[in-house]
């Protein structure tokens, strides 16, 4: 018994663990410091726990300022996930992230950043800054979506707010090359552009537009959607243009 | 006539042995030149050593790295196993281990012992550490663990 105790308190008193306000990181093929570049790289395997953030990856880079714990920027390659303890879930090939500025950058196929109810998708870039709500969506297979709307386009740029305790998206501006879509509830929609105000509650449309709704599909130039009460209205520069498409079960 | 049997067997006997010593002494020699290259740094013996308290100094143009350490032996003209509290310090952080190869010339170090780096901050615990480029670069190496402390 006494010799376990023993055992105990050594194994207790030779290992760091962490407590509040501390970093922990752990690799399991060392690091590298760069002294006079003010960097260290961490190798393989590596997992880093503070009280704000968990960060996995195979290799990471941390930037200080001037000691080691002041990091001020960390790029992280190979399955890398970082959890925030505000909420923030991000996955990507490629990860960049400011702990001071809480900017997150993640590169490469299959990036996702999930915070809250608002659920980001790319195969090529995500960047959000959690301390000023704007993000930006760039490349093939880009998504917005929650439970209310989902945006799909090559371009995706856009501002947050934490509203009653639930992330909203408060502005937006959707471009793709071919066409961009949103969905809410009983919209579906489509254009070149597409912009969306909430203090206004107006979804605008730009180019090449088509709504379709339970019944009835409109083409046009130019759509503005109502979001609280989902009315629309469609319009071309040629007014004769507005092609309107009855489903045949509400003729 | 058998030639063979002309021969004087003593003399025989005399050269076989000559040439076992000869092969004996060229298989251990050959053994030591081709390690020499080798720092086997682990196979110092405890009990001996060249120097007491040795100490050494990595300059480059930020710091000044001295290096201390109880016992020192001395491989060759550069190379030192530095052993027993093995402390590397600088204004910016102290490394402990408990055997250290340092090289005088290349001011580089190496360690495949345990090692705790500590500086402002930070504690990091490793399985050995390589110092490179006059102490800009510091390697630690095998499973690490490191404790920042805001």
């Amino acid at each position: 018994m006494i010799k376990l105790f023993i055992i105990i308190i050594f194994f207790s008193s030779s290992t760091l663990s962490r407590e509040v306000g501390q970093t922990e990181i752990t690799t399991d093929e060392g690091i590298e410091v760069f002294q006079n570049e003010k960097y260290y790289l961490l190798k393989n395997n590596v997992q880093i726990i503070s009280d704000d953030f968990q960060l996995d990856a195979d290799l990471v880079k941390a930037y200080f300022e001037k000691n080691m714990y002041d990091i001020v920027k960390i790029e992280c390659e190979g399955s890398v996930v970082l959890t925030s303890s505000k909420g923030v879930i991000a996955k990507g090939q490629k990860l960049n992230f400011s702990p001071k500025n809480e900017d997150i950058v993640i590169l490469g196929i299959n990036s996702s950043l999930i915070y809250d109810k608002l659920n980001m998708q790319s195969d090529g870039l995500i960047e959000v800054n959690n301390i000023n709500g704007k993000f930006n969506l760039n490349g093939k297979n880009s998504e917005l979506k929650n439970d209310s709307i989902q945006i799909i386009g090559d371009a995706i740029k856009g501002e947050y707010k934490t509203i009653n305790g639930i992330n909203e998206v408060i502005n937006l501006i959707v471009t793709d090359s071919n066409i961009a879509n949103i969905i809410t509830e009983k919209l579906n929609m489509f254009a070149i552009k597409a912009t969306y105000f909430k203090d206004k509650n107006l979804i605008e449309l730009f180019g090449n537009v088509k709504v379709i709704t339970d019944n009835e599909i409109i083409l046009g130039d130019h759509a503005k959607i109502n979001t609280l009460t989902q009315s629309y209205k469609v319009v071309s520069k040629d007014s004769t243009k507005v092609k309107i498409l009855i489903n045949k079960s509400d003729e | 006539m058998n030639y063979l049997l002309q021969l004087n067997k003593s003399l025989v006997l005399i050269f076989l042995i000559f040439l076992t010593i000869i092969s004996l002494v060229f298989f251990f020699v050959k053994d030591e030149i081709l390690s020499k290259s080798i720092i086997k740094f682990d196979t110092i013996s405890d009990n001996s050593f060249d120097i007491l308290n040795p100490k050494f100094t990595i300059n480059n143009a930020n710091e000044i790295i001295t290096i201390q350490a109880e016992k020192g032996n001395f491989l060759d003209n550069n190379n030192i196993v530095l052993e027993n509290n093995v402390v590397f310090k600088s204004n910016k952080f102290k490394i402990y281990s408990s055997k250290v190869l340092f090289d005088k010339k290349n001011q580089t170090a190496y360690s495949k012992k345990n090692s705790t780096f500590i500086s402002e901050g930070t504690t990091i615990e490793s399985k050995g550490f390589e110092i490179t480029d006059k102490g800009n670069i510091i390697q630690f190496n095998g499973k690490t663990k490191i404790m920042l402390l805001k």
